[in-house]
């Protein structure tokens, strides 16, 4: 079943230098109980989609066009107060900096209180702390850190319960924003370890947001690539791992290091684009290899090709 | 285990770096001072002409290492030779003179700029310091190794500031402005972790053909096992202020001996889904290097431990050519 | 230019125009009003003709079949107020310049120099600085007036010294967080001395913060050199000025001669507003909170 259902987004920045559109026309759909890697470099638009979602985007920003549908509703017509409801309950999103998702001057334990006192669920104290206790457990944080404060815990701790966080009222989605871009190397694949187990037990939806595809490749059911705001590629992580269809798939998947792969790395030529002013036609068409006069003159369109939906006129 | 060679750039021995803690009351009463052993008792030797991967997570020391090796940071014991010669013996002039022949690239390529600055001026900048040539000279060859860094045409970027260019470009500056001055020695220090994925190849690549072009050594700090895979002659494995492991790099993937080195290969997120190396898991996280464990620092995490890692520190053993690890499932007992 | 979008780049605007017509009347006053400006009298065709006191605004004067106006009026020694107004424009000004150049060059020197230099010489002259900008600033320029004497370029240092803390502690702050940063850093291991660290890499950093304390300072210099001279500090008759003004108009306001007080007090408020707005708008534009996706 579908979950959220994402068509055709717009949404834009005002900033000194003129309008940005971080998102152009994004269609994307989630399924239950699925993993979706959305893959993108900075400047693609990945963390605005989660902030979308989320409606959590700033001030300087607008929504133009588009819908998000989040379990048949639909989201962008939600009143302040549905928001805050969904909030935390039904989606919820986990950033990337493990030193601000928590408050500094509250107890971890604190937060989960204020946490169910906002979504108006009236447990005593003793009944949240136990619920709080077995969730650090199950996300491997040990429960006497339920009494300390953010600064005693490591950055691992803290991700770990800022998912805890994230997960404690059983929400249908969980937007996983680079959340362990920060973390070290260990602790990343412990994480990811973690969602894994967690995908298994409580069949959340997880929208699991990173540049790194090694890390999607680990996790994802299905991955999307994005590129200067627009969706490029999507399809079953192993297929488009294995045989990519989009030119800037391939690209990144030959300028990354993989232990045990070539070690003639190809850059991909070229500088991401000016997002003030993006490309015409094809966004990639800079530095595409394929790059034809249609694709600068031609947005190409989101096509299915089988199980894959590609946006490139040579694919 | 190292042999001086003629062709050794830099040798470091016994270096130790410990920072003195703020104190407590309780320290002032005990009358101690505490130190963060960030850097404790290390060795190794680096080749001419070789790039060097300095392995290691948070706290593990390397980027220390490297500040001491540049200068910016002084040891609290140990030698650094550069060139055989003892750099912290070198005095006003000479200390002057070493300092041209190692220059350091930073993390962030955003703060490693001068914002207010032309980018042509700043890379020309060390040599206004040191003097070197006439003015219409210093201008020429920073043109050229704006050129050689791929910034072309050199005029065009000679007058724009940072705030207009990407973060791959940006950190092609900074690694101009470590060129200008021709160098022998090049310190990276994770130059390629704060860059977009597809622009970290540019620069991965830019520091080889460097070393082939120009002979220039290169000691590689990184988090990041699959750059140092792609790049690296030799890989040094740190973890709390001590090297772990030291080989050729396609023996220390082929083969990695420390349970330590196992466990980071193994952690790597790999395409294929399958781990790198046979899957070894680290109970916990880094404890803090203020208060590190006794015996083998690794021993409250590691799998094999065994009574003699609470106890002892690891020796040092040399297996098979240029293998080193420091690790009791190794030693002669 | 595009019309201001912010609240920051409507008080650049604003600002800019009142500056702007202030620092104008003050540079062509002589032109358009030369009237007597510290004098009872004044000269047609070559004979004095005393001007009669407390004319109210827009008075005319019928001599020698001359028609001269008073837009202002006339204070109570006879002088024309209007001219008196915008020459006052120009003493105010002048020490409000030169006050505000003494202290910006000596904070920012000495700011970058402790900031940069660290150890006890910092802490020391912290101290100090903090010790000055505690005590509010026109008791400074007080003390210092009193000691110094009058004129424009004492009245100037008086001033001066009451603002120095400000950019020293501004100037200081940049220095200490630009210090450590890795671009400092690649300066010395280039082998770049600390004076040409201090000045090449981390001073044109300050330039921003500087630069948006400046009309601050400037308005603040204006009330307080107004405030000195309200108290007679500082100032020798007849020089116009505007605070010396407001205080002789005080005292015959209240007999109904309200003209000889207002105006100056006017004056010194639209300029300061006028300073305070650019600087407001000047703020916003040079350290912007907004950024880039």
């Amino acid at each position: 079943m579908t979950l959220l259902e994402i068509r055709n987004l717009k949404v834009s920045y005002n900033t000194r230098r003129g309008k940005v559109e971080a998102l152009s026309g994004v269609s994307l759909d989630v399924e239950q109980g699925e993993v979706l890697g959305v893959v993108g470099e900075s400047g693609s638009g990945k963390s605005t989609l989660g902030l979308a979602i989320m409606r959590l985007l700033p001030r300087y920003s607008q929504i133009e066009q588009g819908k998000i549908f989040f379990d048949g509703r639909d989201i962008l017509k939600l009143d302040d107060e549905a928001l805050r409801e969904m909030r935390g309950k039904e989606i919820s999103i986990v950033f990337q900096d493990p030193y601000s998702s928590l408050n500094p001057v509250r107890k971890i334990v604190d937060h989960f209180i204020e946490l169910f006192a906002e979504h108006g669920y009236a447990y005593e104290k003793e009944e949240i702390e136990k619920i709080a206790s077995q969730l650090l457990e199950k996300m491997g944080v040990p429960p006497e850190k339920l009494h300390d404060y953010p600064h005693q815990l490591s950055g691992g701790q803290r991700q770990r319960v800022a998912i805890a966080l994230g997960l404690a009222l059983n929400p249908k989605l969980l937007i996983a924003d680079e959340i362990t871009t920060a973390l070290d190397a260990l602790v990343e694949a412990q994480i990811v370890e973690l969602l894994k187990e967690i995908k298994k037990e409580y069949m959340t939806s997880i929208m699991f947001i990173t540049h790194n595809m090694g890390l999607v490749a680990q996790l994802a059911d299905r991955i999307a690539i994005m590129y200067a705001g627009k969706l490029v590629e999507v399809g079953k992580t192993r297929e488009v791992i294995e045989k990519p269809l989009h030119p800037y798939t391939k690209a990144l998947l030959s300028a990354v290091p993989r232990i045990g792969g070539s070690k003639a790395l190809q850059p991909i030529p070229g500088e991401p684009p000016d997002m003030r002013k993006p490309p015409s036609g094809c966004r990639f068409h800079p530095r595409c290899p394929l790059a034809t006069d249609l694709c600068v003159r031609e947005i190409p369109v989101l096509r299915n090709i089988g199980d894959r939906y590609v946006a490139c006129h040579y694919a | 285990m190292s042999h001086a060679t003629m062709h050794e750039i830099l040798r470091v021995e016994n270096l130790k770096v410990y920072f003195p803690l703020k104190r407590t009351i309780e320290d002032i009463v005990a009358r101690r001072q505490r130190f963060l052993k960030a850097v404790d008792n290390v060795s190794f030797n680096m080749p001419e002409g070789a790039i060097m991967a300095l392995v290691g997570e948070s706290g593990s020391g390397k980027t220390t290492i490297a500040r001491t090796v540049v200068g910016l940071v002084e040891p609290t014991d140990g030698h650094v030779y550069f060139r055989g010669r003892d750099i912290f013996s070198l005095k006003g002039e000479e200390f002057k003179v070493y300092r041209r022949k190692v220059q350091m690239i930073f993390q962030d390529p955003a703060v490693s700029l001068n914002p207010r600055m032309k980018i042509g001026d700043q890379v020309k900048y060390p040599l206004d310091v040191n003097k070197i040539g006439t003015r219409e000279e210093r201008v020429e060859k920073t043109m050229k190794v704006l050129k050689d860094v791929g910034l072309s045409p050199p005029e065009d970027f000679y007058n724009r500031y940072p705030h207009q260019l990407s973060g791959g470009q940006k950190q092609r500056v900074a690694i101009a402005r470590a060129l200008v001055l021709e160098p022998e020695l090049l310190i990276a220090d994770e130059p390629i972790s704060n860059i977009d994925v597809s622009a970290r190849a540019q620069i991965l690549n830019l520091l080889q053909q460097l070393r082939d072009r120009l002979h220039l050594s290169i000691l590689y700090i990184t988090h990041d096992l699959s750059s140092a895979w792609a790049i690296s002659d030799q890989v040094a494995v740190m973890y709390l202020g001590k090297i772990v492991e030291m080989a050729p790099t396609s023996e220390i993937f082929s083969n990695p001996l420390h349970p330590y080195t196992q466990a980071l290969i193994s952690a790597v997120p790999s395409l294929n889904g399958f781990p790198l190396a046979r899957k070894t898991k680290l109970r916990g996280e880094i404890p803090s290097p203020v208060n590190p464990p006794s015996g083998c620092r690794l021993h409250p995490r590691c799998p094999f431990a065994m009574p003699a890692c609470r106890e002892k520190e690891p020796e040092i053993i040399t297996l098979g050519r240029d293998h080193i690890v420091a690790c009791h499932l190794y030693s002669k007992s | 230019m595009r019309k201001p979008k912010t609240f920051g780049e409507w008080c650049l605007l604003a600002g800019g125009i009142l500056t702007f017509i202030v620092l104008l009347f003050a540079l062509i006053g002589d032109l358009i009003a030369p009237g007597n400006t510290t004098s009872s009298y004044i000269m047609i065709d070559g004979k004095t003709v005393e001007v009669p006191p407390l004319l109210p605004p827009l008075s005319r004067l019928d001599i020698y079949g001359r028609t001269v106006t008073f837009y202002l009026g006339t204070d109570q020694l006879g002088r024309d107020v209007f001219s008196r107004l915008l020459a006052g424009a120009r003493f105010v000004l002048a020490v409000a310049f030169l006050s505000t150049v003494v202290s910006t060059v000596i904070g920012v020197f000495l700011g970058l120099i402790s900031g940069y230099v660290g150890g006890l010489f910092d802490r020391t002259l912290s101290l100090v600085m903090d010790s000055l900008y505690s005590l509010p600033g026109l008791i400074v320029a007080i003390a210092l007036a009193a000691f110094l004497g009058t004129g424009l370029v004492n009245m100037s240092l008086a001033i001066a010294v009451a603002y120095i803390p400000s950019y020293f502690r501004m100037v200081r702050g940049n220095v200490l967080s630009l210090k450590g940063m890795p671009f400092v850093e690649a300066s010395k291991i280039a082998g770049a001395s600390p004076l040409s660290i201090a000045l090449r890499q981390i001073l044109p950093n300050t330039f921003p913060s500087i630069a948006s304390l400046l009309p601050i300072t400037f308005a603040d210099a204006i009330i307080t050199e107004a405030g000195l001279s309200f108290l007679g500090l500082g100032i020798e008759p007849p020089t116009p000025d505007w605070g010396f003004d407001l205080n002789k108009g005080r005292q015959f306001f209240l007999a109904g001669y309200w003209w000889i007080g207002i105006f100056p007090g006017l004056a010194i408020v639209i300029t300061v507003l006028g300073f305070l707005l650019l600087g407001e708008g000047l703020n916003e534009v040079l350290n912007p909170k907004r950024w880039e996706a």
